[in-house]
This record gives structure tokens, sequence and C-alpha cells, in this order.
């Protein structure tokens, strides 16, 4: 799901110094509903270089340099403030970023939080007139306004003279780290926790379905789960048919499909998918024919008085890492090489083609794509399948590694909701003669877990609960 | 949406009606006129063996009556087939005479009911349970297809599967229709065959005039040739207008579900587009909303969106739509680098206030080409800071304003304004849409919108497409 960004969280929070920048993450967007705070200006004349504050309160503030022939400007952050970083002692932004991200209310719709213009009427040759080093932040004055300013919007909006309020938290915090530092702050990605076998065992999160449905510290301690290993467990859920939908909901909504809104899964003659008969399924994800796979699965025992028909789980991330430290050449054909996943007969026909090691350079993500029984045939050129087969052995090897793998066998009023996108499930055959075996499942989209997930993060950070 | 193959459905559906293969496999051959599903194998009286090792030789009374059937030849390291169509064969392409395969392709790919599951279609072994030097140990050509026999078995096999998987012998049917046909030609052939690819049609103001659509609710709803209509419109324009939607509350979820379910987010399964104080959405005020997308900052925005008037007494409120893929092309054929930078960087999108925190970085135009598809990311409401470092900063900007030049030029849009009971139909990821400002005070503008997911709509064209393919053979024959 999300990865690889220190966890910087708790660090944040206990750097905070000083009440003028002791403000939550949430609260930061609201700082310039205020504009003209600033008692203590430091103006300094254009274009020119940087200016030291000159009282010993203004220390913590930072320098600014602005470049003479792009107007680019410089930030250096002194050693005091909270926001300074070694590996990174200065900060530098681009006039037309700054004025097409001017945070004030005729530039950012105050209730919808929503821009007001397009990035396309920033003029490519704006420079800023004149700036003041604030304790709120850096205020920047522009030379020019917007092009193409319609007449329904306020006239001042296509004059020169517009004033931009940026708090520091903006400019040095959310944007002025490393890019890893930036979307742990603004997206809360965290690292996700490699697990096999021996780690699960340790690590497995049993919630009581009371926490989680009714506290937000345990609908926290699930989502947190979720995020770093990809897993948890339910106990205590009543065997109600449509009690899955309930769990999920406390996420977000479900996502429907032509499975259902919710699904059996049960033994049936003529099944229409291979999870509703008797058979051992093998270690897959769900639904990679369509664009958008659910992010999340949810699986409900109602029912389970059957040998057999154990739960088997793996973190595929496991297997891309060993993959990739072992066998590099094969990790990187796996990343560029397009897998098919269809689901074809007489009533559907989707179809989908991604690699199956899928890196998201744009968003940081890793996801993984692997599903044997509803492959189809991939579409290559002759000479890249040997390749791309032995590669898919390499990792398929790393998959079927009992070491690497966490076994449960469900029991009525369990639910197990997993990642669906890194994390592959299976369950051995089971013999229906000897009685039944009943899950309700359900799937829930990636953004509604992320949206959850942050939010409920937030309000935790922010002392809500 | 889908693009850039050319059409051949028609030329395959001249094909079909002359029938000579019965379709052994259900899934395989669906262009095929005969709708019966046969398990039987084997037809084959007439049957050339041809050596493993060589290529085909023939006795010459067999190759006059076989001249209408491919000749094979497999490499001496077996690491592959080679297919050869007789010129008078219906798979016959002079640009591509022959069709060359791989055995472990081949051997995965097995289509016998051991192979694949039968009632579900899934396939029974992993990929990585070929073993990678497998090779064929006899070939058999028939009128059905191709069989080949293999050197080894599976490996991995479980105890809870049939050991002859794990044994030397086993013997694959491969349809002509299949490795020829679906698998033979070049791969836009292929993704116009097997996924109905169509080409889109890019249009402008004076385009969209000449071609608009206007469907009648009642023939949408109560007729398979009325919802084909739409659907390909919907391919190939990206958008369509109903006219005569009884103007009740829910009604835009019935008219989106005659092409698949709802995609329930937080704004509700269906929401209300009227001006209301402390808005969540810009949507939900009178100004002037510019052209855009909706839903950009998750990771799978809606593919369709579905606009229903229930009131309109206002004056403005105009709604305009604009074809981004036209916008595409101008931006490569007139300013090539800046066509480079927007499909290489990526734009940010979010969604951010008390209760909400969604963002995605995507590039303003995505080439997926492992899919052979384009999607268009343009929501400046809803753009993010870009995540960018300061030297690419310049060049975006100027790439995108030059993007943004096209979307606005009034000659490529089009512009009209709603009556209560029509309702439009768009794709989300390829048809911007706008409103003008209207004035409140004035009477009453309801809107009733709700989304259908990209895969939705894929499945339900291909599948109707499909049916009306099929009903035109049987016509035919």
């Amino acid at each position: 799901m999300l990865r690889h960004s220190a966890i910087r969280l708790a660090t944040r929070s206990a750097s905070l110094h000083g009440t003028a920048f002791n403000t939550p993450l949430k609260a930061v967007s609201f700082v310039f509903r205020n504009q003209k705070i600033g008692s203590r200006t430091l103006s300094t004349s254009q274009p020119s270089f940087s200016s030291s504050p000159a009282h010993s309160q203004d220390r913590d503030l930072p320098s600014l340099q602005i470049n003479k022939t792009d107007s680019t400007i410089t930030l250096a952050i002194p050693k005091g403030s909270k926001y300074y970083r070694p590996h990174q002692p200065t900060t530098s932004l681009h006039p037309i970023w700054l004025r097409d991200n001017c945070p004030c209310p005729a530039c950012i719709h105050p209730s919808t939080r929503q821009k007001l213009h397009a990035s396309s009427q920033v003029p490519l040759d704006i420079t800023i007139i004149s700036h003041r080093v604030l304790p709120e932040g850096l205020e920047l004055t522009w030379s020019k306004g917007l092009d193409d300013v319609g007449d329904w919007e306020e006239p001042a909006k296509s004059q020169a003279g517009h004033k931009s309020l940026y708090s520091w938290d903006m400019v040095l915090g959310s944007y002025g780290g490393t890019p890893t530092e930036h979307r742990q702050r603004t997206r809360m990605n965290h690292e996700s926790i490699l697990w096999d076998e021996a780690m699960m065992k340790e690590k497995v999160l049993w919630l009581d379905y009371d926490e989680y449905l009714n506290t937000r510290e345990g609908l926290h301690k699930g989502l947190k789960h979720l995020q770093e290993y990809g897993l948890f467990f339910l106990r205590g859920v009543p065997t109600k048919d449509q009690e899955v939908a309930t769990v999920a909901e406390r996420i977000g909504h479900l996502r429907h499909t032509f499975y259902g809104r919710t699904w059996d899964v049960k033994s049936v003659p003529n099944a229409k998918n291979i999870a509703y008969t008797n058979l051992n399924l093998g270690l897959h994800m769900d639904l990679l024919y369509m664009e958008s796979p659910p992010g999340l699965q949810l699986l409900h025992s109602l029912e389970n008085s059957v040998p057999g028909g154990t739960s088997i789980f793996m973190d595929s991330f496991k297997a891309v890492e060993l993959l990739k430290q072992e066998h590099p050449e094969d990790y990187e054909i796996l990343t560029k090489t397009p897998t098919t996943f269809h689901y074809r007969n007489a009533d559907h026909h989707l179809h989908y083609n991604r690699p199956t090691i899928a890196l998201d350079a744009m968003n940081d993500t890793l996801t993984v794509n692997y599903a044997p029984p509803f492959q189809g045939p991939v579409e290559l050129p002759a000479e890249k399948m040997q390749g791309f087969y032995k590669a898919l052995r390499r990792f398929a090897e790393y998959i079927e590694r009992p070491s690497l793998q966490f076994r449960h066998t469900m029991r009525p009023g369990e639910c197990m909701v997993f990642a669906n996108r890194r994390v592959l499930h299976a369950r051995t055959a089971f013999d229906p003669s000897k009685g039944n075996r009943h899950l309700k499942g359900c799937y829930v989209d990636l953004d509604m877990f992320k949206d959850k997930y942050r939010t409920t993060v937030q309000a935790k950070l922010d002392g809500e609960f | 949406m889908l693009r850039h193959s050319a059409t051949l459905l028609s030329s395959a559906a001249a094909r079909v009606s002359r029938n000579s293969l019965s379709p052994l496999f259900r899934n395989s051959s669906r262009l095929q006129s005969s709708s019966s599903t046969s398990t039987v194998l084997f037809q084959a009286a007439r049957s050339l063996h041809v050596s493993a090792w060589s290529p085909c030789a023939l006795p010459a009374e067999a190759q006059e009556q076989h001249k209408d059937l491919p000749t094979i030849q497999i490499a001496k390291d077996s690491a592959s087939v080679t297919i050869r169509p007789p010129k008078g064969s219906k798979y016959y392409r002079s640009e591509q005479p022959t069709t060359t395969l791989n055995p472990i392709w081949l051997r995965d790919n097995c289509p016998c009911p051991l192979c694949i599951h039968p009632s579900t279609r899934q396939k029974l072994h992993a990929s990585s349970q070929v073993p990678l030097d497998i090779t064929v140990s006899s070939v058999q050509v028939y009128p059905e297809g191709l069989e080949l026999t293999w050197s080894k078995g599976l490996e991995d096999v479980g105890d809870w599967e049939e050991p002859a998987k794990a044994r030397p012998g086993h013997k694959s049917l491969y349809s002509w229709d299949m490795i020829l046909g679906s698998y033979g030609g070049t791969p836009s052939e292929h993704r116009q065959q097997t996924r109905m690819n169509h080409d889109p049609v890019l249009w402008d103001e004076k385009r969209m005039q000449d071609n608009v659509l206007w469907l009648d609710y009642e023939e949408y709803m109560t007729t398979q040739e009325g919802l084909y209509k739409g659907l390909k419109q919907l391919q190939e324009y990206g958008l369509f207008f109903l006219r005569g939607v009884p103007t009740e509350d829910d009604q835009v979820a019935t008219v989106a579900e005659r092409i698949g379910h709802l995609r329930h987010t937080f704004y509700g399964r269906t929401w209300d587009v009227k001006s209301v104080p402390n808005a969540k959405n810009i949507a939900y005020t009178n100004l002037n909303l510019g052209l855009h997308m909706d839903l950009l900052y998750m990771e799978a925005p809606p593919g369709l969106q579905l606009l229903h008037s229930l009131e309109n007494s206002v004056p403005g409120g105009t709604s305009i739509f604009m074809d981004s893929f036209r916008a595409v092309e101008l931006l490569k054929q007139e300013h090539r680098e800046d066509f480079e930078i927007l499909t290489k960087t990526p734009t940010t999108f979010h969604y951010r206030n008390g209760e909400h925190h969604l963002h995605y970085n995507r590039p303003t135009i995505a080439l997926d080409e492992m899919n052979d598809t384009l999607t268009v990311n343009y929501a400046p409401p809803f753009q993010g800071p870009v995540e960018l470092p300061l030297e690419q900063t310049q060049g975006f900007y100027r790439a995108l304003k030059r993007f943004a030049g096209y979307i606005e030029r009034p000659d490529l849009q089009f512009q009209h304004t709603m009556r209560p009971g029509e309702c439009m139909v768009f794709a989300n990821r390829r048809v911007l849409h706008a409103r003008t400002a209207f004035d409140p005070s004035k009477g009453n503008r309801h809107l009733k919108g709700c989304y259908v997911d990209l895969d939705m709509f894929k499945d339900k064209f291909r599948i109707t497409m499909q049916a009306k393919v099929d009903g035109e053979s049987k016509k035919g024959q």
C-alpha cells in the first residue's frame, strides 16, 4: 500500500516549541484567515539579498534570498528553528508555484477549499515586488495579476499588487524538506512492516469487535495495523448475514461489483468463481482484471464445520524485497512486463494488463499484482516470454515458501480484514460433505481506507481521543 | 478512453459469416457465429502428423486435401512454434504471413478442462508451474486447431490435483481462432478482437454539433439497440444525451444502472448539484465552474458521470463540454515538447477539509501502453501544490498553459443549457465539463448526479457489442 517513509510524526510533535508555531497540522491552512498580524516586519528592497533579522526575537525566523533573474526564493532556516534540518539547511521555491498556491480566500474558496483560478492563469514571468518575513509566515507582493480573469471574477485578481501570506509550516514544514518527509507529513505515508510467518505470529492483531466498532481507539488500532502489516482480525463479530458490511462501513462505503454488494464464499455447483468451490485455492489477489481492484477485502466466517479450508496469508511486499535483493534482474523484468488478468464468460468481459510488481514513483507506492487463477495469456513479443516466465517462477518461489506464510483456520464470528493489493490470500481444499463452510465477503476501495486512516491518525495527533 | 485500433469489426464480421470452424472453446472465438459449445475436442478424421524437428513435410495427396490448413514449424531448440496459414485461409495476413508462439506460453494457456476450470473459466495451475525447458514432443494439425503433446508435466503439482498434470504426455488443442485469430495478428488487431478497443472520434464544436446523440429515454431503457447506440456514442465521442427522463429524484440512478452499479463516494450514492451555503464543493455554489474532471484525487476516478436536470429556471448555468483528447492531439502536433512534459510530470490533486483527506499525483496526459489507453487528468479547482524539483517548475507551468490554451478555445467546446428531463452521460476521464455562473435568486437550478466506474462501462460495452456482432452474423447465415 503506502511505503517507506520513516515514521516521523512522533518526532515532529516532540520538536514543537514556541507557542507561535505550535499549531497542529490541521489548523495550518487556516492561518491565513487572519491575514495581517505582523507588527514586526522586515522589508527588504527588491531585488536583493538576505537581510538578517534585526531583533533577537526574530532569531528563529528564516532569512531570505531572491534570485534577480527568475525571482526564485531561497530561505535559510536558522539553527534554532524547529524547521531546521541539517541535511537540508535551505529551501528553494519557485515564484509561479508560490503565486499558484496562494492560500488566501480570494484564491482558495473558504468553505470548499478549492482553487479559484487555474494554474494556467499564472503569468510565466511573474515576479515578487516586495516581501515581508513575519512570525506567521512569508508575505509576498506580486508584480502582475492573473491572466484570463473572467468578467464574473474579482477584478483585483487581474491586477498587480496581490499579497500572499504563506505559513512557515507550509513553506518550511510541508514543502521544506525532502519529498519523503513531505509525503509523510501531508499524506501520513508510513512505512510498511514486511512480515514473515514468525513476525506475524508475534504481531498478529486480534481486535475485539465492540472495541473496533464503538471506540475510535479501536478503529485506529485496526487501521494502523492494516497500514503497517496489511492484515488484522476481528473476533466476536455476530454471525449475521450482512454483518461484514457493518465491519467494512466503519472504514468506508462498500465497493459494489458484479459479485454483489456482499458475496457468499461457499461451495456451489456451476460456480462462476473458483472460490465458490471446495478446491484448493492458491495464494492470489482478487479482481485484478478491473481498472481499480479494491484495496481492502473482508471475509467474515459465518459457519465452519468442515475439515480443511484453512486460510493462508502472505506478504507480497516481503517477496518483492527478497526478489530485489537476490535476483534484481528478475525484479526488473517484473516491474516492466505487463501481466494479463481477465474474467471472461457469457455475462462479463473484463481485462487488464498490469505489471506483477507495480512501482508508482509519483505516489511513492508499491502494489503487487498476482492472481494465477485469473491470469490471461500474456501479450508479449516472443523474445520476452522466456525471461518473463523465469522471473515469475522466481517470484512465485518466495510466495510459496511456508516460512513466509501465516495460517489460520477461521472460526465462526471471526473476520479477516486485509489489503488486497499487498497481502495474498489462499485456502486449502475442504470436504463439503462433512459439514458447511460459509464466509461472507465484501470489498472497500483503497481511497476509503486512506481517507479514513489519514483523518483518524490526524484526530489522534490532535488529541481528539 | 480506449484508443487507436482501427475498427476491424466490420471486416471480422464479414469473415465470421464464412463459418468454417466450429467453436470448440466457448471462450476463445468470440466472433464466431455458431453458439453451440462443444467440448468434444477431436473430430479429426484427417490428421497430419508432423515430425517435431523438421519443417512440415506432407505426403502429396495429404497436401492436396489439406491445402487450407496451416503448416507448422518447430524450432530446433524448441523455443518457438511457427504457424503459417495458407493464402486461402481466413487467417492469412499479407503483412504478417506467419505467427510465432512460445511453447511455455502455449502450455500455460492450454484451454482444456484440466487446465481451465469449465464453469468458472479460471486457470487451474500457476504460470510458475510450467517447466522452463518444456518441449513439444509431437504435433497434430486438425481442421479445428493445433494439437501439441508435451514432453514434461507441470511442477509442484499438489496432492489434491490430478496426478496426470505432473506427467509428460498432456495434450493441448488450440483453436485456429485463438492462435491465428486473436494471437496471430498485430497487437492492435489483438486488442480490437479481444477487447473491442475502438477508435475514439476526436471532436470540436462543429463535429459535435453535427454528431451529437440525443437518445430517447424509453428507447435507451427498454431496447438493446437503444443501449447499444448510447454505449457506442460514449465509446466514440465520450458524450451523449437522453431526453424524456422523468424528473423524479432518483431517476439518474436508473439511467446509470442500465450500464452498471453506481460508484458510491463520500458525496453520496447520488448527489445534488444546487447552490447551497457553506458548500463543500465548488459545484454546489452559483459560481462559474471552469472545464474540469471530477474526483481526480481518488486512486480510480470514475469513468462515467451522469447529470440529470430536475429543474432549471435560472438564467445562466449553461453546460460546456470539451474533448480533452482533441486538445492532446493538437498539443502533440503543435508543441511536442510540452506534450512530453505533461506525460511525465506528476500533477497533484487533492481534497482536504476537516472530514476528508484525499490526495493523488498523476500526469496531466497519462499514456498507458500496457492497456493501450489514453487518459487526461485536468481539474484546476482540485489541483494541489505540485511536488516538483525547482528546475522543472517553469517547464511544467508553460506546458500546462499551452494545454489549457486549447481547452479554453470556444471552437473546440460544445455548449448546451440543460432542460428538465434531459440527462447527460459522459466519460469523466476524457470529456471536460463546465458550467457558467447563474443567479440563484432568479429561480432554481437542480441537477442530480452519479458516477459509474469505467470497468462497468467497458464490461457492458464489450458484452453488448459482442451480442450485436453475434446477432448480425446469425442473420447473415
